[in-house]
């Protein structure tokens, strides 16, 4: 059977391609994955997981997480240090065997679905104990003294006043935990106002071995009801037919322009899933028009 | 299984083709002056027939593409060197040593060109091309990029030195009838039973004349295959052997040859960037990230009979 049997134009992914993109990013951007305090950027140590970069980063010093403010203490002008990792992402296209999913998600992956792994790991450095009993009045005012905010010129106007410093309580180590979270879902082609859109749609999420019952529970609804009703429906693809003009570095040999119009096929019986999640693919079926 | 598949079928390409061939249209004039010699032409043309067909072997057949030469004007100018008579002293002044009465001086050849003339062969000429060919990929390394240049500085240098996968088209054999007997012989038939019909057929009513020009076109269509027999065996022969007869096929073999190697059709940078160089989200430097860029693998290009189709791996 011939790719196009059904249609103009084929196109499809194998998950397998699109997870080594995804480490690609994830080695060669390590600060999209990685954020943590400038104390735990300074002692890379500090961190949960260690980063693994592409040597590229480390000849063009590019750095290997963003820096990020320390958790703020209410009520103080005091933080502490954190850092938060996304160590793995992993997709899965029907049929699952990229990763097992949690008996809570019903495996195996239902067909035209696909399931999405999340690694995140965390950890808050709370300082010592002797720091906090005994030695933190000396260092507040050391560190007030060295972070004396700036003198504010008598003509200077400004609406928002200016953001204090929070100052990072020191630490020798991340209290670490990693999480694994699984989430399942498709595309589905639906119809808006009388205009096909191809939608995003999540089945159901998995936070693995969150204790106690109740805050997994609380968790995974809230990141789903944030999935389902905030961000999903932002990603959602009005389906229409775009055109691409082949000719338009030619004119002096085209002077009327060879477009094609492109469009998704629609469904019917020869072509039920469009795009179709199978085979460890995603796969579009294109329509193609020459005008 | 290649971690990207896209085909396309060969409806599509022939839709492609002929739409391309129908929009297509050169025109071109130039001129030079060679001393004694000075040539010019005015060309324009157009496109029709053929056919293209995507062939179970990895190949792709564009068979008996008509090249219509709308204008043709070729022009060819001579100049003779000046040659002047007379002009001498018939009678001298003996006193100042000029002359008091000459000779009239007449020079012919004076212009240039002194003779040019203009052959207009537009209307009147066909030409016809057939092509086999596949398309191939190529990995391409800047032989100036030095061993062990990362692809990000490579990619700085200006000109870049970043690798390329290429793509060709790679002809196998090609036939081009600068003359197109069969064609040329075709249209001066069609034009003049279209001349007759209407000038002395004239009282008929538009159907009838119409009815008649179909008839005598499908003797017209019969006289055009005939002419092109002797030209479709040799195209099916050079087919099935993979060579090019004639000189003026040799040499464009040749130039197709070269084409083939030396100018791709589309470049693709590898490794390709997906993610352009983005501002430093931490204060200092460097103020900006290094663009991502993924490694393309086992890039390859190949059709059967009934669709073309790319597939490539992320490295």
């Amino acid at each position: 059977m011939a790719y196009t049997d059904n249609c103009d134009i084929y196109a499809s992914f194998h998950e397998e391609g699109f997870n080594r993109i995804v480490d690609h990013i994830r080695r060669q951007r390590p600060s999209l994955f990685n954020y943590a305090t400038a104390a735990v950027a300074k002692n890379p140590q500090l961190l949960c997981k260690a980063i693994n970069v592409h040597p590229i980063i480390n000849i063009r010093n590019n750095p290997h997480l963003t820096i990020v403010d320390p958790l703020p203490i209410p009520g103080t002008r005091f933080g502490v240090n954190f850092a938060a990792q996304l160590t793995e992402f992993k997709i899965d296209f029907h049929p699952g065997d990229e990763f097992p999913l949690p008996p809570e998600l019903g495996p195996p992956l239902k067909a035209q679905r696909l399931a999405i792994k999340l690694s995140v790991c965390a950890g808050i450095g709370c300082p010592p104990k002797d720091f906090i009993d005994h030695d933190m009045a000396s260092f507040e005012n050391l560190e007030l003294s060295t972070n004396r905010m700036p003198a504010m010129s008598l003509t200077h106007v400004e609406e928002v006043p200016p953001r204090t410093p929070i100052i990072a309580l020191p630490t020798r180590k991340l209290n670490c935990f990693c999480l694994d979270a699984y989430a399942i879902g498709g595309m589905r082609r639906t119809v808006f106002n009388g205009k096909e859109y191809l939608e995003p749609f999540i089945d159901g999420i998995e936070i693995v071995d969150l204790k106690p019952a109740g805050l997994e529970n609380s968790l995974e609804c809230y990141i789903g009801l944030m999935l389902k009703l905030g961000i999903l429906p932002g990603l959602k693809i009005l389906l229409q037919s775009f055109s691409l003009n082949l000719t338009e570095g030619a004119t002096d040999l085209f002077p009327t322009p060879t477009n094609i119009v492109i469009s998704a096929m629609p469904i019917s019986a020869s072509v039920p899933n469009n795009p179709a999640i199978e085979n460890d693919q995603l796969k579009a079926f294109i329509k193609a028009e020459v005008i | 299984m290649a971690h990207l598949t896209i085909g396309a079928s060969e409806n599509t390409f022939k839709a492609l083709f002929e739409k391309i061939r129908d929009n297509f249209h050169f025109a071109n004039s130039d001129s030079g002056d060679f001393g004694p010699f000075s040539a010019g032409y005015v060309l324009e043309a157009h496109l029709e027939g053929g056919t293209i067909d995507l062939r179970a072997d990895n190949t792709v057949q564009i068979k008996e593409l008509d090249i219509k030469w709308d204008r043709l004007d070729l022009s060819l100018g001579i100049d003779i060197p000046e040659i002047c008579v007379g002009g001498f002293c018939i009678i001298p002044n003996i006193f100042t040593g000029g002359c008091l009465v000459r000779a009239p001086r007449v020079c012919i050849f004076s212009a240039d060109p002194d003779i040019s003339f203009t052959l207009p062969l537009g209307g009147i000429i066909t030409s016809e091309i057939s092509v086999t060919g596949s398309l191939v990929t190529k990995y391409n390394i800047k032989p100036a990029r030095p061993a062990g240049m990362n692809d990000w500085d490579a990619q700085d240098m200006d000109p870049s030195l970043a690798n390329h996968w290429q793509l060709f088209i790679d002809p196998q054999f090609l036939d081009v009838d600068l003359f197109d007997i069969a064609d040329i012989v075709g249209d001066l038939l069609d034009n003049a039973i279209n001349f007759a019909v209407d000038n002395l057929l004239g009282f008929l009513p538009g159907w009838a004349r119409d009815l008649i020009k179909a008839i005598l076109g499908a003797f017209v269509d019969v006289i055009r295959a005939i002419l092109d027999i002797g030209d479709d065996l040799q195209e099916w022969i050079s087919d099935l052997l993979n060579v090019s007869f004639g000189i003026t096929d040799f040499i464009l073999q040749v130039i197709a040859d070269d084409l083939a190697s030396k100018f791709p059709l589309v470049e693709i940078e590898d490794p390709f960037p997906v993610l352009e160089a983005a501002a430093n989200p931490n204060p200092g430097v460097p103020s900006m990230l290094i663009p991502v860029k993924i490694p393309i693998r086992d890039l390859k290009v190949f059709n059967n009979d009934r669709e073309m189709i790319l597939e490539a791996n992320v490295g």
